[in-house]
């Protein structure tokens, strides 16, 4: 027997079904033994439920009773929030506190840091601040930018000769 | 799944962690350059009389290659590494006669001033994030001197 049949024959216990499908379980219960078994164990519980539940009396009239429950609803609700609360120790407060505090700066900082990472990036990077202590060479540098390598060449024609190199016979620089 | 605001504040309290962290680790990275400083004579000689003279290396020779002042050759003079802490200034002496001053002006930028013969001869400054510093002048015998700054790989 399916599952399926066994909730139509529940169905029928209960007299769920309609009349045509009451008719055809009636045929089936007569000639299934099985079905048949079921529907009268299935009859029997709810027979068994039916006579065994205890009735109870309300001590108070209905609309009374009701009105308390309503009563108890409309106190609660009046109760702050917080009383509910558990109380926290200073290390829960400050917990409570700083976590967020600390997700906050910790969101600031990533923020800044990304701010000026993109202000440097933004730079002309071959850009470079010529400045020169020398007279001489302010008028006599050029600087030269190659900017698919990112060098820069500045060129200096002061010293003219040996300022870096030795004047040495054996050495060049 | 039900939501655990403990299971939040642990989750909030890694990531704090872990972005304090990566936000110190970035700042101390960033506070020393570790740069080289490479004194290069450059000539149409395709040999140095000084033996001690090797060629730069390839990367370096592009580089020297790609100015529009042009050698055949470019001979390694001296060369140095050094490391400049944020807001400091190294001396870096690379021949008798010259010298340089390297100040890290936030972690990024230096400031390059050479020195010759004990006289400053220029300063500039330049990001070595983006490239390298190139500077050069003339010497002996129609031959010249480049100083090269660049950050070490």
């Amino acid at each position: 027997m399916n599952t399926e049949l066994q909730l139509k024959l529940q169905s029928y216990v209960d007299g769920e079904l309609s009349a045509s499908e009451s008719r055809q379980i009636a045929d089936l219960l007569a000639r299934d033994a099985e079905a048949a078994a079921l529907v009268q164990q299935l009859q029997n519980t709810k027979s068994a439920f039916a006579n065994g539940e205890l009735e109870v009396k309300l001590p108070e009239s209905r609309e009374f009773y009701w009105s308390k429950i309503s009563r108890e609803i409309e106190r609660e609700n009046r109760q702050p929030v917080a009383a509910a609360e558990p109380s926290l120790s200073l290390w829960q407060s400050l917990q409570r506190l700083l976590i967020p505090a600390g997700a906050f700066a910790a969101l600031t900082l990533i923020g800044l840091v990304g701010l000026f990472a993109l202000r440097t990036t933004n730079q002309d990077s071959f850009s470079v601040h010529y400045e020169s202590d020398n007279a001489v060479a302010d008028a006599d540098a050029f600087t030269y930018n190659d900017e698919e390598n990112g060098t820069t060449f500045i060129w200096f024609s002061y010293p003219s000769e040996n300022e870096f190199t030795e004047s040495d016979d054996s050495l060049i620089l | 799944m039900k939501f655990q605001p403990k299971s939040w504040r642990w989750a909030a309290a890694v990531v704090c962690g872990v972005c304090l962290f990566s936000f110190a680790a970035s700042i101390t990275r960033a506070a020393e350059l570790k740069l080289e400083a490479v004194l290069i004579w450059g000539t149409n000689d395709t040999n140095s009389p000084d033996p001690n003279h090797k060629l730069v290396g390839p990367k370096l020779a592009k580089t020297l290659g790609d100015l529009p002042i042009k050698w055949k050759s470019y001979f390694v003079v001296e060369k140095k590494d050094f490391s400049v802490n944020q807001g400091a200034t190294e001396k870096v002496r690379l021949s008798k006669e010259c010298e340089i001053k390297v100040k890290n002006a936030d972690g990024a930028s230096v400031e390059l001033q050479l020195i010759g013969k004990g006289k400053p001869v220029g300063k500039m400054t330049k990001d070595v994030n983006k490239g390298c510093l190139v500077t050069g002048g003339n010497a002996e015998n129609f031959t010249s001197w480049f100083v090269v700054l660049r950050k070490k790989e």
